[in-house]
């Protein structure tokens, strides 16, 4: 049986019980937000035992893979409620990171893009170009930078979700403020962005064509962004698998870049890829793809 | 800058790990000097972080009063450091802006530590210089699959892994399991608290450091990882 953990309205999770349901296979959705009648049993020896669900017991033993997509346990005004709610996020945490079952992704791998420049290096160990970068609260370190690589682009160091702004004159007279806190500054890459989904051995690649900076907030700036599936020449694509495994990630969104000159240069790989946007603008099969991970891997759990 | 350094991060409360690199032996032995900083220290340094096209990271730090430290200057690093990394005067302000900063600089200073190999004693993660920020489960769940873990009646003990010394073990069968753990997690310096069971309740990868055998133990690994 195949668990299915996260928010029931996640649009990603959605879609992932939709191919399993399509599929035929066994599934159990353990939805964060709506637990009433549902609770986690755990055993002697503190690991999970079953999950008991308002209709059935599933022992841990027959939740051969998993799908999480775990969040923030949900504000109840239940107190109840509210700690069953954090207990059934510690122990299906725990059980994450430590069950023999296929888990997509564990929690315990998800920690490299907490720092963009320290992921950067785990990029090029796999062989993918990152754009040149630097981190620093120096300002003539900025200046030099900027006039070292032309046009720059800023963003946060770490796993904080930031939008990505170009350096411009307004920002470079106002350098001084680098001085209270580090700031990452990345040359600018040329180019169209390409969002590659890796699920085990499946590569799946989408175009973006975009005049916005950061393709993700176009409509902020009143732009388009415009979604169509591509190919990947198979060197890349083998190297887009490399970098999943060097992750520990089964799946996996990878944001890449194809420069006028043909080469592809790594911006960073999200370890709990939301890619029902992409799913969604080109009909791509990706959550087709997770679920045939998930029931392969375990040798057919359906 | 004359001769490499051996850098260690500790809190001013971190007064085992202080002596380890001020008084005692290991820093001598590599024939390497020590120096220790504060997270505070870190945060109020200019920094200067570069990674390049192919992902490999080169570092220049500030530190208050001392010539630039670059990469090549530092024989070992040893972040023991519990406190996390403030910016100064960040404490003030909006604590979502606060929290930002925090991670922002943690973010730094891991890429930092991971640009240097081996020569930090723990692998940091991308979300903790000291190590790789596993939960308590994920260490109960590692030491159970290894082996840690005897049952003695009693009280809580520890288990310190400092190189290839494991202090605490019952066994030579529980210093193997002990070193496997800490292998898995790439630390070189780990602390595990039993209780009476056997069962993992509590975790450090800074572990404190007490009494002479530790003491000891984390000189001979300080100047391991310099040598």
């Amino acid at each position: 049986m195949i668990l299915f953990y996260g928010y029931g309205d996640d649009s990603a999770l959605t879609l992932a019980v939709g191919a399993a349901q399509r599929r035929g296979a066994a599934y159990l959705l353990l939805d964060q937000k709506d637990l009433r009648g549902w609770s986690v049993e755990v055993g002697g020896d503190g690991r999970l035992g079953q999950v008991r669900t308002p209709w059935a017991r599933v022992a841990a033993s027959d939740l051969r893979a998993c799908y999480a997509r775990p969040l923030a346990p949900v504000a109840v005004d239940d107190p109840d409620l509210a700690r069953r709610g954090q207990e059934v996020s510690e122990h299906v945490t725990a059980w994450l990171d430590a069950t023999d079952a296929v888990v997509v992704n564990r929690p315990r791998d998800m920690h490299s893009n907490s720092s963009k420049p320290y992921q950067a290096q785990l990029i090029g160990e796999a062989g993918l170009a990152v754009p040149t970068s630097l981190v620093t609260n120096d300002p003539q370190e900025v200046r030099d930078f900027v006039a070292e690589v032309g046009e720059a682009v800023f963003k946060s160091t770490s796993g904080v979700r930031s939008i990505v702004r170009r350096v411009d004159e307004a920002r470079l007279a106002a350098l001084e403020r680098v001085r209270a806190l580090p700031t990452q500054f990345q040359a600018l890459v040329p180019g169209t962005d390409v969002r590659v989904h890796v699920v085990g051995q499946a590569v799946l690649a989408t175009e973006i064509r975009s005049e916005a900076t950061d393709y993700r907030y176009a409509g902020r700036d009143g732009l388009d962004a415009e979604l169509t599936a591509c190919s990947l020449p198979d060197e890349v694509a083998e190297r887009c698998v490399r970098l999943a495994a060097r992750l520990g990630l089964a799946f996996v969104g990878i944001d890449l870049r194809r420069t006028p000159e043909g080469e592809f240069v790594c911006f960073e790989a999200n370890p709990m890829p939301g890619y029902s946007y992409y799913e969604a603008n080109t009909g791509q099969p990706i959550s087709e793809a997770l679920v045939d991970h998930l029931v392969r891997s375990t040798g057919g759990v359906s | 800058m004359t001769g490499p350094l051996v850098l260690v991060v500790a809190d001013r409360t971190d007064l085992g790990g202080r002596a380890v690199a001020l008084d005692g032996p290991a820093a001598r032995l590599a024939g390497a000097r020590p120096l220790v900083v504060t997270p505070l220290d870190l945060a109020r340094a200019r920094w200067v972080h570069r990674v390049d096209a192919r992902g490999r990271a080169t570092t220049c730090l500030g530190l208050d009063g001392r010539e630039p430290l670059r990469d090549g200057d530092l024989a070992a690093v040893w972040w023991r450091a519990l406190t996390p990394l403030e910016p100064a005067g960040s404490a003030a302000a909006d604590p979502r802006d606060h929290l930002y900063a925090v991670s922002e600089l943690t973010a730094l200073v891991t890429s930092w530590l991971l640009s240097l190999g081996p020569r930090v004693v723990n692998r940091p993660s991308g979300a903790d210089p000291s190590g790789p920020a596993w939960p308590l489960h994920q260490w109960a769940a590692v030491a159970r699959r290894h082996g840690v873990g005897r049952t003695l009646p009693g009280e809580r003990r520890r288990l310190v892994v400092l190189g290839e010394s494991v202090i605490g073990a019952v066994d030579g069968e529980e210093r193997e399991a002990a070193l496997g753990v800490a292998a898995e997690a790439g630390c070189r310096s780990l602390g595990l608290t039993l209780d009476g069971r056997g069962r993992v309740v509590g975790s450090s990868t800074a572990p404190r450091l007490a009494g002479r055998e530790e003491l000891r133990a984390a000189a001979r690994l300080l100047a391991e990882v310099a040598a």
